[in-house]
């Protein structure tokens, strides 16, 4: 099945929270596309504590806070692919429907059609080099 | 006892691996650093020069231009990344132009092919986002880019397909002549040679000295770059050359082949081989001088910035051929149009060894050499029969460039495969994009590991683990 009502892209904290929403309002053909290969995103590397205060009224871990919400959309069963990277994203001339170019060691690459999509795909950082700073690149730094 | 040790696995050293590969001749290549393309070779414009600009008569003439006319061919034979997108030399000042007819007329000397004198509005037309300050410009049809870490692996793996050996972290410390045969010590042991050519970079002239008594200059000129992201890889289409100006040398803004813009070189004799630091002072100066070619270059976009080393020879020129020690052939100071001339050079020292020793045509020439697949720039149906062959190509490690595991494996596993991150990197552009490798390195290091047969902590950026450890 390659059509969808809703593609969610990044299965991270907002992407997760989007889906479980989406699914609450009466979304039941969603799918979430995270490239990592657990779900998470940026929370995976929060380790400090102080998450969860006000959703689940105690401290947690980033990967712990993150778990509680991919527990829930398993339990919601909302589908999920990991290892899956969107490769471009277009809006189709002759209607409505968006076009989400995929790649997996499972589907290959692919091209999904929804109706909406939610880009959660967090930011990226920009690399030391591209703040320029003179001098020697050490190494694994 | 090998008939030829080559010392240095540049692409000077690579191309005459390959040259000599195709004679019933036993050869070796030793290189002190763990990978080929670790020297001068892999810090550069990445330019494969027209011809125009070195003095007629000159050896860096005939193998500029030779080399030039070779690359197309080779590109293809040996799967590298090679796009002729012509070149232009600015001028700026009325008073400079003859200085464009000069440069004009050692084109025809030299044998360059399509080369002609344009005007300022000419050179706009061609290239929009070059200066207003431009009156004029020579267009050189043929000069390219090209990928010189892909095009010295393709001459190494050519090379040791056709039955060439590679002894890599193997640093040479002395030579000694005993009769008509070369003891070469290593810190691998030593190794024995009818005929020893002298590619060593900028260390070519320390491994000269160590047998031979005429003196042989060389001097490390520091060239600093900046390379920017892809979405800045269009604003020029040429590569754009400065005439030198009162300022000093110039510095080039060009497209990579790649699809990055890259800026550079500044010029700077240095007495430390080892110093790839780059400068304030450096990188600033690229920034002034590149704004005088191209206008709103986005310097907002560099996504890395480097340092290589040119090793410039004494005299001027190239220096090829017969040293004063029957044998030991020197292909030394070979600074621009050093990559272009490369394949060139490798003809020129065959033919110098063939002067020492008979070379007899091998049968069975492997003549073509198959690169790795660029997954990125497949068609998608092309991406998906690969991924039906193995899983492993649907799965994408650097973001950037969109390059798959396969493509990772393949580079490891191959012959002459990867060792190290940056070996990685050369063979496939793992790491070389926006994030410069943030995302990437945990994953390619397990692959690596993995494939080794080594702890992750072991997988090293580049070289080896025990030189380096002073390093740290």
């Amino acid at each position: 099945m390659n059509e969808y009502s809703l593609i969610i892209i990044g299965g991270g904290p907002a992407g997760m929270a989007a889906a479980l929403a989406a699914k609450k309002a009466g979304v039941d053909d969603l799918l979430i596309l995270e490239r990592d290969s657990v779900l998470g995103g940026i929370l995976n590397q929060c380790i400090h504590n102080g998450f969860g205060l006000h959703t689940f009224k105690e401290e947690l871990t980033g990967p712990e806070y993150a778990e509680r919400y991919a527990d829930m959309v398993r339990q919601q069963d909302i589908p999920y692919e990991l290892d899956t990277m969107v490769l471009g994203v277009e809006k189709l001339a002759e209607s409505d429907k968006k076009a989400v170019t995929v790649i997996s060691a499972k589907r290959g690459v692919q091209t999904l059609y929804a109706k909406a999509v939610v880009l959660a795909m967090g930011c990226r950082e920009r690399p030391r080099g591209a703040l320029n700073i003179p001098g020697y690149r050490p190494q694994g730094v | 006892m090998y008939d030829v040790l080559i010392i240095g696995a540049g692409a000077v050293g690579c191309a005459a691996a390959m040259e000599l590969a195709k004679f019933r001749l036993s050869v070796c290549v030793v290189d002190k650093e763990s990978d080929v393309c670790e020297g001068t070779t892999k810090a550069n414009s990445a330019i494969a020069h027209a011809g125009f600009d070195a003095e007629p008569g000159t050896l860096k003439a005939k193998l500029n231009v030779r080399g030039s006319k070779m690359m197309p061919e080779l590109a293809e034979k040996l799967d590298f990344a090679y796009k002729q997108n012509g070149a232009m030399v600015l001028c700026f000042d009325e008073a400079d132009k003859p200085k464009l007819d000069i440069l004009k007329d050692r084109a025809v000397k030299n044998g360059v092919d399509k080369v002609s004198i344009i005007s300022g509005d000419e050179a706009r037309k061609i290239e929009p986002s070059l200066s207003d300050d431009v009156c004029a410009a020579l267009l050189a049809e043929t000069s390219a880019i090209i990928c010189p870490f892909e095009m010295t692996l393709a001459f190494a793996e050519n090379a040791y397909s056709n039955g060439t050996e590679f002894k890599l972290s193997t640093e040479v410390t002395g030579i000694d002549k005993q009769g008509d045969i070369f003891i070469v010590s290593t810190s691998g042991g030593n190794i024995e040679a009818k005929v020893v050519i002298n590619a060593a970079g900028v260390y070519a002239d320390k491994i000269h000295a160590m047998v031979c008594s005429s003196p042989l200059g060389i001097t490390a000129r520091r060239g600093e770059y900046l390379l920017m992201d892809k979405a800045a890889g269009n604003i020029v289409s040429h590569t754009v050359f400065q005439l030198p100006t009162k300022m000093g040398k110039g510095i080039l803004v060009t497209p990579t082949v790649h699809g990055n813009l890259l800026a550079g070189p500044t010029a700077e004799d240095i007495n430390d081989k080892e110093n790839l630091a780059t400068t304030k002072g450096g990188l600033d100066q690229i920034k002034a001088k590149g704004a005088l070619s191209v206008k709103n270059i986005p310097f907002g976009k560099v996504i890395t910035s480097f340092t290589g080393l040119r090793a410039v020879g004494d005299t001027g020129d190239f220096i090829i051929g017969h040293s004063d020690v029957k044998g030991f052939i020197d292909a030394a100071g070979i600074e621009s149009p050093g990559l272009t001339s490369a394949p060139a050079i490798g003809e020129y020292l065959r033919d110098l060894t063939g002067e020492l020793i008979a070379l007899e045509k091998k049968e069975n020439l492997i003549e073509t050499r198959k690169g790795i697949a660029h997954f990125a720039q497949l068609s998608a149906q092309q991406q998906n029969e690969l991924i039906k062959q193995n899983a492993s190509y649907g799965k994408i490690v650097c973001r950037c460039e969109t390059i798959t595991e396969g493509e990772i494996l393949d580079a490891i596993n191959r012959p002459l495969g990867a060792t190290t991150l940056d070996g990685v990197k050369r063979r496939t552009r793992a790491g070389m994009g926006r994030c410069q490798a943030g995302f990437c390195s945990p994953t390619t290091m397990a692959l690596i590991a993995d494939k080794l047969g080594i702890k992750i902590e072991d997988v090293r950026k580049n070289g080896i683990a025990d030189r380096r450890q002073d390093d740290e």
